[in-house]
């Protein structure tokens, strides 16, 4: 049972409260993101659920028992930490063994949980060097290692590849990715990177200000997030504030929006009449003759590879698309079209 | 290297480990030649190993040489062991750890014989201790702790004033282990002992070799503590040493003296290997 359960968990240092109300559950064998900006509190959560941090008030199961008040040493979690945290004074193979011997496992069993990890994560070679005489990715491996051999309920990740380039960390996290589905580990991994979390999670929990925004699928989080906050730090929204007029026909909202009026398709009621909506800047089409057709000219222009982004402006903010390969240069005017289903309508404007 | 560059580094050496190696250089020869009866201050010199022969046979002496490796030993590892609980604690800055790490290292202020006189102020047998312990009635009546015959006296004055030197330098090494480091070994499941032994011991090792060592050194060749709060049955070697000088007895006097340069090599080289053996988690680098 690698549940875990976070009930009105909040924590504070000093006058500082950190998390106020954090209540969440995680399924066994599923891979939970934590993510969010710096500051935001997800470190501080992960600390509690491994044990490092002891919260002012809440409660933590894992695998239905609580462990609230138990240390890290005798709770059923392993930690990935973000700069590694190998034993630079022990060779791999001792780092990968340190846990096993402080539970005292047999001999037997400590040499085929060695050898099975070490061929899985390609450490065969390494295990007589020390740390330091290994590249940063085969340190992140024998990280990983280190966690997995102990086989825990519960797999904590602390930003393990922000130390890595762009290129390994794909890697790196693929191999993370698999691993995790083979030992059907339950797992919860914090980052600040969206890519890193849409990629990987099962489910993604977005947090800002020591409180979670919203908790869902990447799909969901991208296609249907639920605050601007959540719009903007994934993938990037182009968020405005609107006025609902009223309802064309049924889910079809009329808006008043700065770039004139827009209709959005929602089954849900908008959640006042002063709101946010939000609109992906790749989906829109070039040219059309839909209800949403913007016409304007383009501010300025920056090729992204696969992409170009056209930016534009009103009076008060600055828009973005995303087109494969538009034509207009900056100066000159495009017109695009929205679909309703597009246009996300999000929570009141306050 | 070639010849000409090592000549280059030796004469920029010379200026200053020149002149130190000269300077102990020359005690050691003197002190050396001495005690085969060369350089007699007040009669004949002779080349001799009577004096050595002789001071072996000596109780005194064997006496002294045990007596001086017991205070250098125990002093030297009550002083780390006291120091690095506290090294550790003092590792993360909190409210008053400044103030509190200054009081822990005031007895590096405090001149040997000053410290010695106050401590036995403290315990003599009117002193304060005898009577706050009467006061709380646990004593009935006051004790005689005064130049002890274990010489738990000087032990106790011998860490007072060496731990705040461990203490200085342990609390830089234990400050280099990253929270992380450590963080690891206990979601590994280690507990407080097993962190220090398989941890911190190991990574702060160099550390630990030197406070060891350099407490050894000045404390197998004490003398102020010894003559104050020491045990009157025996003498430590510096003592035996002023004795022997004191007599005129020079070749004696260099042959105590050669013996403590000795003890003091050997001995804090095989601390120093212990140290390392023990606690590097096997590994001898």
């Amino acid at each position: 049972m690698g549940t875990v359960e976070v009930n009105g968990l909040q924590m504070r240092f000093g006058d500082f409260l950190a998390l106020p109300d954090i209540s969440v559950s995680v399924d066994e064998g599923e891979f939970v993101t934590l993510l969010g900006p710096s500051g935001c509190g997800k470190t501080t959560l992960l600390k509690l659920i491994s044990g490092f941090l002891t919260p002012t008030a809440g409660s933590i199961y894992i695998g239905g028992t609580d462990v609230t008040n138990v240390p890290p040493e005798t709770r059923d979690t392993a930690m990935c930490f973000q700069s590694y945290a190998l034993f630079p004074h022990l060779t791999v193979r001792e780092n990968l063994e340190f846990g096993l011997k402080q539970k005292r496992v047999a001999a037997a069993e400590r040499s085929e949980r060695l050898e099975r990890v070490a061929e899985q994560l390609k450490l065969g070679i390494q295990m007589d060097k020390l740390p330091n005489q290994l590249s940063g990715g085969q340190q992140q491996r024998v990280a990983l290692g280190r966690a997995l051999i102990m086989r825990p309920t519960v797999i904590l990740f602390d930003e393990p590849l922000s130390n890595l380039d762009a290129k390994l960390r794909d890697t790196v996290r693929m191999e993370i990715r698999r691993i995790q589905k083979d030992y059907k580990l339950t797992a919860i991994y914090v980052t600040h990177d969206q890519s890193e979390a849409l990629a990987l999670s099962d489910r993604v929990m977005i947090m800002n200000g020591g409180r979670i925004e919203q908790i869902a699928s990447p799909e969901e989080l991208y296609w249907s997030p639920k605050t601007s906050f959540v719009a903007d730090f994934i993938g990037g929204a182009n968020v405005l504030d609107a006025e609902v007029i009223g309802e064309r026909e049924q889910n079809h909202w009329v808006l008043s929006t700065p770039l004139g009026e827009l209709v959005a398709a929602s089954k849900q009621k908008p959640q006042a009449k002063q709101i946010k909506i939000c609109w992906r800047p790749e989906m829109v089409e070039l040219g059309g003759n839909g209800p949403n057709r913007i016409e304007t000219d383009v501010a300025e222009r920056s090729f992204q590879g696969s992409f170009t982004d056209l930016f534009f402006n009103t009076s008060e903010q600055t828009f973005r698309v995303q087109l494969p390969e538009p034509t207009a240069k900056s100066g000159e005017t495009v017109a695009f079209s929205i679909r309703p289903q597009d246009i996300v309508m999000l929570e009141a404007n306050t | 290297m070639t010849w000409r560059r090592w000549i280059q580094v030796l004469l920029l050496l010379t200026p200053g480990l020149g002149l130190i190696v000269a300077l102990i250089g020359t005690v050691v020869y003197i002190a050396v030649v001495q005690s085969f009866g060369l350089y007699n201050l007040s009669g004949e010199s002779a080349w001799s190993v009577e004096h050595w022969g002789k001071m072996f046979d000596r109780r005194a002496y064997q006496r002294a040489v045990g007596y001086s490796l017991y205070i250098g030993i125990f002093s030297a590892l009550f002083s780390v062991a006291l120091a690095y609980p506290l090294a550790l604690w003092l590792r993360k800055p909190f409210a008053g750890s400044v103030a509190i790490g200054a009081i822990l290292k005031a007895p590096l202020l405090v001149h040997g014989l000053v410290a010695a006189f106050l401590f036995i102020n403290v315990i003599a047998y009117h002193g304060v201790l005898n009577q706050f312990m009467q006061w709380l009635g646990i004593w009935e009546g006051p004790r005689r702790l005064q130049n002890d015959s274990n010489a738990f006296g000087v032990l106790i004055l011998q860490t007072w004033k060496n731990m705040p030197f461990a203490l200085l330098i342990l609390t830089g090494a234990v400050q280099g282990i990253s929270d992380d480091v450590l963080d690891a070994a206990r979601d590994l499941g280690a507990g407080s002992m097993q962190r220090f032994r398989k941890v911190i011991a190991p990574l702060t090792i160099s550390a630990m070799q030197a406070a060891l060592v350099i407490i050894f050194i000045g404390a197998v060749a004490d003398f102020s503590f010894q003559v104050i709060a020491g045990p009157t049955n025996r003498q430590s070697m510096a003592q035996l040493m002023v004795f022997f000088k004191s007599g005129s007895r020079w070749h004696d006097a260099a042959v105590v003296g050669v013996t403590l340069m000795v003890i003091a090599l050997a001995g804090s080289a095989l601390l120093a290997l212990a140290a390392r053996f023990l606690l590097s988690g096997r590994r001898l680098r």
